[in-house]
């Protein structure tokens, strides 16, 4: 007789990943469905004199000083922002999971030359570099993607090196050579899903620390460029008119904290789930 | 251990190398024009040319690579800013000494809140100690630096008026007798200092907590109680000790956040720093001063990790032979 | 008769497992006299480890003591306050464990962990507890304890890190020295200098000595008396010569036949059938009954009691089995 693992920390982390997807799904819905759910276009100026206003029934939200609607902003400042961080991820989580793959299945001078080379990288710290290459250029949209992506990789390829470097010298991909596969067989089959663990969670962290990082580049002006809202932007806005219309710096600050925090939920749900051992374990020693 | 650290040191010049002239090829090769937001409509339509022509720009890139790293690794002359029309050197001495302060500062209050919080909430154990703790630093976690910042500058100085907005000291701060000079000081270190603090405390605390609860959980811990030592030596002598020695790597890795973070600081703050100086020559498109900015932060990284390891080494024998085993 | 040194009665630990509450030791009695060796013999998952952490309550939050009694000089060690538990450990009862190179703080030498024990039981100065530690060293016959006593643990070999252990469970002179499986991990010639010193610093000391162990060939070298456990209790307890001579238990035959005998020439390995139940699904009756060869119908209707088949020899069986089957040593040897 086998025991099913329903024990209560399994079924909790379980509810965990399904709400932690769930909010996911809605993020991930509200930035493609921006454009419809913006009651107002964001850049619309309202009236100058009497337009802006606390939230009311009108603006749910209030309005800032040129009298936009604060929602509808929020809104495609989601959209921006989500957008930026799910594409910086992908891109960066691609290039770390190439690099870490490489430099696990090939060890010696492969390796070696790879890793030097990302600890190079990393002594670079990332803000500042990311600063640099914004400050020359005043960046588009692709092209702060690109800039965060190729900045943010190098802890990527680590973790990934550090897991297929694992797997690759386990038992059973030990097993699997002696059984004769061919080296490309492994590797997909048995390398690549046991080493995409890490890699998922790891992507899934990145977007939320994109965000992060995207944010603060547009509060100091240098991220998004001004036509397109931005919350970092919204923040900065937000700082001239404080106290008197609170709600312009409020808001989108609670939209930052919010969705951060979901990103290192779901990440987490997801370690739980794919990772059972890293989670607490409980029971006769 | 001296094996060690020796061959740190020789790798230190070498990675500051590397890093300069990635970060130099890096500012080269993006397309736009350096000298872009000099000439405004009144300057003289000979001077962008000379500038050029002075600062080198119009030589082969490998030619102004060499020029750069000899410049400046070996006279140390990081060049002159554009804008301000000063030698970046000076520039910079002026404005590190203030990153250090608020960057020293913020690094012991974030570790000693880090320690107690996670060797508190490690004792404690039980699953609302555990819960309570992931919690708030989940949310503490996630909101960003320079959020938490702006919040606390709202509040603090613009709505309550407790604490100044910005800035190192008041204007007529050098009036002051010497002991309101330092209260001045003090107040205008509070905000900056608590928010560059405060931002990684939380993942600080978890990793802290984890690793003393592993340490508590060993078998020599169970062995000095058997023993007969004492209940208080056998869980701080024999567990926490042990617990801690692995997160003081983190020590050295945490210099890299600072200076990181220190820039949006600085900039919600206008501290005449390190990083304000970055965000106003990245806003001006001061290439001379960027550049060097960006190097001196990397070589500050540089020697983080090098004081980690050291550090490590210290703390555990074990790292201290080329092949010891490691924690 | 002396009263001895240590009693053990119908000692309960109980952990939580998936399958729900499981008594771990279920039941375990046995005493050692002052001077005494006894071995605890079981396979893996008996409970002797669980009992011998039992006796000086290390057990953690992992397992509970739910039932029985724990004699050390007449008084319940598990009753008794924290600090009475305290000078009990280590002064009166010394313990060595199983992996000797994780006992010991990596981040300090041998030397200070040892002055460390010796100042928590005697009031000392630094340098006398130093120059005792060096004298414990000598004692188990480290070779250069000058510079062991200098060297941390992860710089030293499995046997030579036992030996510190040893020295470390001797700093309070015990009475009683608890061994949870002190060769297991290692080689085997590291074990057999390991077991001459045992015998040698027992005669020495007159210290009394808890072997727990799976090893039925050290057991025979150290041990006066065995206790066979199984399930989470003893199923019999004899003087080691008469154990080895005339088992009575079906289980205790079952261990000794399947030793590999090198003299025996090529002869297949006679396992006991089935496997040991689950502490969470032991039976209400004898708990051997599944796997046994000589059950007969009151085995699976009640728990045997130990009974005396000879001064000193306990079994707890309801079949007399020396009477059906006489034994006959594997491989002749006796």
């Amino acid at each position: 007789m086998t025991a099913r693992p329903t024990s209560k920390p399994a079924r909790a982390r379980r509810r965990a990943l399904r709400a932690a997807l769930a909010c996911a799904a809605v993020g991930v819905l509200v930035a493609l469905l921006a454009p419809r759910l913006a009651p107002y276009d964001p850049s619309a100026v309202g009236d100058l004199v009497h337009g802006y206003g606390a939230p009311s029934h009108a603006h749910w939200l209030g309005t800032d000083e040129f009298g936009r609607d604060v929602l509808s902003r929020l809104l495609w400042g989601a959209r921006v922002s989500l957008t930026i961080g799910g594409l910086t991820a992908l891109l960066a989580g691609t290039l770390g999971g190439l690099v870490g793959l490489a430099a696990g299945l090939r060890p010696g001078p492969v390796d070696a030359i790879l890793m030097r080379g990302v600890d190079l990288l990393s002594a670079l710290p990332r803000t500042y570099l990311v600063v640099l290459v914004a400050g020359l250029l005043r960046p588009s949209l692709p092209t702060l993607v690109v800039v965060l992506a190729t900045t943010g990789w190098l802890r990527t390829a680590r973790l990934v090196r550090a897991q297929v470097h694992g797997v690759a010298r386990g038992p059973y991909v030990e097993a699997a050579r002696a059984l004769g596969l061919s080296p490309w067989r492994i590797a997909l089959r048995h390398v690549l899903p046991n080493a995409a663990a890490p890699l998922i969670v790891s992507v899934t962290a990145m977007v939320g620390n994109t965000i992060l990082v995207e944010s603060g580049l547009s509060f100091l002006g240098l991220g998004v460029q001004v036509p397109t809202p931005s919350w970092g932007a919204m923040v900065q806005e937000g700082r001239k008119v404080f106290p008197e219309l609170w709600w312009v710096a409020i808001t989108p600050s609670i939209a930052i904290t919010c969705t951060v925090l979901a990103c290192n939920l779901l990440g987490d749900a997801l370690r739980d789930a794919l990772d059972p051992r890293s989670a607490s374990t409980e029971g006769v020693s | 251990m001296l094996r060690l650290i020796l061959r740190r040191l020789v790798l230190a010049p070498v990675l500051v190398f590397g890093v300069a002239t990635v970060v130099f090829f890096t500012a080269r090769l993006l397309p736009g024009d350096p000298l872009e937001g000099l000439a405004t409509p009144d300057t003289d339509p000979q001077y962008v040319p000379r500038m050029r022509h002075q600062l080198g720009l119009d030589r082969p890139l490998p030619e102004q690579y060499a020029r750069w790293m000899q410049a400046c690794l070996l006279h140390g002359d990081l060049g002159t800013s554009l804008i301000a029309r000063r030698p970046v050197r000076d520039l910079l001495r002026e404005a590190l000494p203030n990153t250090l302060r608020l960057t020293t500062l913020a690094l012991a209050l974030r570790w000693t809140l880090a320690l107690t919080l996670g060797i508190a909430s490690a004792l404690r154990r039980g699953r609302r100690a555990e819960t309570g703790v992931r919690v708030l630093t989940l949310v503490v976690d996630a909101m960003p630096g320079f959020v938490l910042g702006v919040l606390l500058q709202l509040l603090f100085a613009y709505k309550l008026r407790w604490l100044p907005p910005e800035g190192m000291a008041s204007v007529d701060a050098a009036s002051m007798p010497a002991l309101e000079r330092c209260g001045d000081a003090l107040a205008h270190l509070a905000l900056p200092v608590l928010v560059l603090g405060v931002d990684g405390v939380a993942v600080l605390s978890r990793h802290v907590r984890a690793s003393v609860l592993e340490a508590l959980g060993r078998d020599h811990v169970r062995a000095a109680r058997a023993r007969g030592l004492d209940e208080r030596a056998v869980v701080w002598r024999h567990g926490i000790r042990n617990g801690i020695a692995p997160i003081v790597t983190l020590l050295g890795l945490s210099l890299p956040g600072l200076v990181a973070g220190s820039l949006l600081i600085e900039a919600i703050f206008s501290w005449p720093g390190m990083g304000w100086l970055t965000i106003h020559a990245a806003l001006t498109r001061d290439q001379p001063v960027l550049l060097a900015t960006t190097l001196l932060a990397a070589s500050l990284v540089v020697i983080g990790n090098l004081a980690a390891d050291v550090a490590a080494a210290t703390a555990d024998p074990r790292t201290r032979e080329p092949g010891g085993a490691h924690p | 008769m002396k009263p001895p040194l240590l009693e053990v009665r119908d000692l309960r630990v109980r952990f939580e497992t998936e399958r729900g509450p499981a008594d771990v030791v279920n039941g375990m009695s046995f005493t050692i006299a002052a001077g005494e060796t006894l071995a605890l013999v079981g396979e893996s998952g008996c409970g002797k480890t669980v009992t011998a952490l039992a006796i000086l309550r290390l057990l953690g939050a992992a397992g509970r003591i739910v039932g029985g009694e724990v004699r050390f000089d007449g008084r319940n060690v598990l009753d008794l306050a924290p600090r009475e538990l305290r000078a009990l450990r280590g002064r009166a009862i010394g313990m060595v464990f199983q992996d000797p190179v994780a006992s010991l703080n990596p981040v300090l030498s041998c030397g200070d962990q040892i002055a460390e024990v010796v100042r928590a039981h005697a009031a000392c100065s630094r340098l006398e507890a130093r120059a005792r530690a060096l004298e414990l060293l000598r004692r188990v016959r480290l070779p250069d304890p000058e510079r062991q006593a200098r060297a941390y643990p992860h710089q030293m070999s499995g046997g030579m890190c036992q030996r510190v252990g040893i020295a470390l469970a001797l700093a309070g002179a015990p009475r009683l020295l608890i061994a949870d499986e002190p060769t297991t991990a290692l080689d085997v010639t590291v074990q057999a200098q390991l077991c001459d010193l045992l015998r040698e610093l027992q005669a020495e000391t007159g210290m009394a000595l808890l072997l727990v162990s799976h090893d039925l060939g050290l057991v025979a070298g150290l041990a006066d008396r065995v206790a066979i456990a199984y399930a989470g209790h003893v199923v019999e307890s004899a003087p080691v010569e008469r154990l080895f001579a005339a088992p009575q238990h079906p289980y205790t035959r079952g261990l000794l036949r399947a030793l590999p005998d090198i003299e025996a020439g090529a002869r297949p390995f006679t396992a006991i059938p089935g496997s040991v139940p689950h502490p969470a699904e032991v039976p209400p009756y004898c708990r051997f009954q599944p796997r046994c060869t000589h059950r007969i119908a009151v085995c699976g209707r009640e728990d045997p009691a130990p009974r005396a088949v000879q001064p000193e020899h306990w079994v707890a069986c309801w079949v007399d089995v020396g009477a059906t089957e006489p034994w006959t040593p594997p491989g002749g040897r006796a």
